[in-house]
């Protein structure tokens, strides 16, 4: 009898529990996300949220709403960086033929969010963040629509196999990589062919004229054929500088991909001059495999 | 031996019922929403509440109710499956519906996120035809509600008519209302009197910033109609004022708007529409 009190205790007890890998207490531990203040997480009918890390991102993913009203369930997404730096976020309230979807601001992602905290324990796999991100009903235009998400995590991550690419356009691997002003650089997003930006506000577009043999070629400003051109967002003006300056571009190969489109793979180097606010750039180490 | 038998399985129920995250351990009071469709009791399972700025939405499965916080009625929805052939969908009717629908918002609770209230009246097969099926629905609901941002903030249309306040509780959208155009969208705002604010523009090509119209415009205006119990329909006043798009995209459309009008067939009698301003969402 007295193992049977004993198996009760223990089983009310482990069943109404909460473990610290999937809290539900924010305050403590766990995911707090508020939207202009009001409850994301936590509210209606069986919320969800995860807390990933793939490569070097960590990804956190909430669902919740009532099921049944049009418009008001949800789904968020952000993405950061190790560094705590928003790499994506999307927030979707789907409806019953199409949805409605604030993003991270397209052309210079990491100005969308503002961190407050961030310690992120690899050895424990603990993130610790506190954040506060406005999504954009139209991601090209900063003066759109916009929703402010406030969040606070503390809690483990699960840690998921990177993927094999990390950059592709359609389905074919791609990658720009390089040292600006001494650090490191990579491209996170080719959202048009030979066009590279990541969650900063660099972009890299290279370019070969598809007469070019394999080799290497300097380039300057009004170069047309064989070149690379440097740009940063300006958030002042809504649009991206571009960098005066000359470097080389060289590629050792090309891959084919039918038609005039190829793969091309080389390296590349630029000096080059905001001519608006005289802000130089130094890029080195440049390294790419660029569909165009 | 029956006690060693027992025991595990109470304990067990014990332990499931420990757990259970039903309203009366949360308030120590059920919610509860009951619907009747003729009559007859309409299955109300996993109903729930939710408070979306002042409007609140009721809902389950086969049955919707949302009306505004100071208890301006919005609209039914009930889908029936009847016995044969398929199932269903009646509206309560879109126009003037305090004439047609009682819906009695008997008390609101924000500290305790409870509201309670009582709806009956026909709802119909098509919410604009008071000769198509209809079907009696009424119920009542004592319910605890959940806050909840909504997909847009703000989601309104509100302005001064003829110096009173006047804000809609309800909202529908039409395509091609006006012209053949594939773009041309008109926004029918109502809340539970006579009155409906229409907005009409084409989407993605009317532009934004002040755009002077007059009520024969076919790309873009602001119409005042006024519901006439006894034809069934509105009269339109005629005039012009002023729609100004500040942000359209997909699936909204936000802006002001100003308007002087007069009743055709009443001279004397003259709408003027200050200070309107609209956050509007759509599906089609």
């Amino acid at each position: 009898m007295k193992r049977l009190i004993g198996l009760f205790i223990a089983v009310v007890f482990t069943s109404c529990s909460t473990n610290d890998d999937n809290p539900v207490s924010p305050a403590v531990s766990g995911l707090s996300l508020k939207l202009e203040g009001i409850e994301l997480v936590g509210t209606g009918e069986d919320p969800h949220y995860n807390l990933y890390k793939k490569g070097d991102c960590l990804i956190i993913s909430a669902t919740g709403g009532d099921l049944y009203t049009i418009g008001y369930t949800f789904s968020l997404e952000l993405k950061i960086d190790e560094q705590g730096n928003l790499v994506s976020g999307e927030l979707v309230f789907p409806g019953e033929v199409t949805y409605f979807k604030y993003s991270s601001f397209k052309f210079f992602p990491l100005s969308s969010l503002q961190t407050e905290s961030f310690s992120l324990d690899k050895d424990n796999k603990r993130l610790k963040y506190k954040f506060t991100c406005r999504l954009l009903q139209d991601p090209e235009n900063r003066q759109s629509d916009s929703r402010l998400l406030t969040g606070e995590v503390n809690m483990r991550y699960e840690e998921l196999d990177p993927d094999p690419v990390e950059l592709q356009y359609g389905s074919i691997e791609q990658y720009c990589k390089a040292s600006i002003n001494g650090e490191a650089w990579k491209a996170r997003f080719e959202r048009e062919p030979s066009v590279f930006t990541s969650n900063d506000d660099y972009k890299i577009e290279t370019h070969f004229d598809l007469n070019t043999p394999v080799g290497s070629y300097a380039f300057n400003d009004t170069s047309s054929e064989n070149y690379l051109r440097f740009y940063r967002f300006n958030l002042t003006t809504n649009q991206y500088d571009r960098y005066e300056g000359n470097g080389t571009i060289s590629y050792s190969y090309r891959e084919f991909h039918g038609g005039n489109h190829y793969s091309f793979i080389g390296t590349f180097s630029f000096i080059g001059t905001n001519p608006a606010t005289g802000e130089s750039v130094v890029v080195t180490d440049g390294v790419f495999r660029s569909y165009q | 031996m029956k006690t060693t038998f027992f025991l595990p399985l109470i304990l067990v129920f014990i332990t499931l019922a420990s757990c259970s995250g039903s309203d009366d351990n949360e308030d120590n009071q059920a919610s509860s929403l009951s619907v009747t469709v003729n009559g007859e009791p309409l299955e109300t399972f996993s109903c729930r509440a939710v408070k979306v700025n002042d409007h609140f939405y009721l809902s389950t499965q086969n049955f919707k109710l949302d009306f505004e916080k100071d208890g301006t009625f919005g609209k039914t929805w009930t889908r029936v499956f009847p016995p044969l052939g398929p199932q269903k969908d009646f509206w309560s009717f879109r126009n003037y519906s305090s004439n047609y629908y009682d819906f009695n918002l008997e008390s609101v609770d924000e500290v305790h996120h409870r509201i309670k209230g009582n709806f009956y009246g026909l709802a119909y097969f098509d919410p604009e035809n008071l000769q198509s099926e209809a079907k009696y629905v009424g119920g009542e609901f004592d319910m605890k509600y959940t806050v909840q941002p909504g997909n847009i903030t703000g989601l309104s249309n509100n302005v001064m008519m003829n110096g009173v306040p006047w804000k809609m509780s309800t909202h529908y959208v039409k395509r091609r209302e006006f012209s053949s155009n594939s773009h041309d969208l008109t926004l029918h705002t109502v809340n539970d009197g006579p009155f409906e604010i229409v907005i009409h523009f084409r989407q993605f090509t009317t532009p934004l910033g002040p755009q002077p119209f007059t009520s024969q415009d076919s790309n873009y205006k602001i119409l005042v109609g006024k519901f006439d119990v006894a034809t069934a329909s509105y009269t339109y006043y005629e005039g012009s004022g002023v729609l100004n798009i500040s942000a359209t995209g997909e699936h909204y459309v936000y802006g002001t708007y100003t308007f002087d009008g007069v009743n055709p067939d009443n001279p004397g009698d003259v709408i003027s529409l200050s200070g309107g301003s609209f956050r509007l969402d759509f599906y089609y």
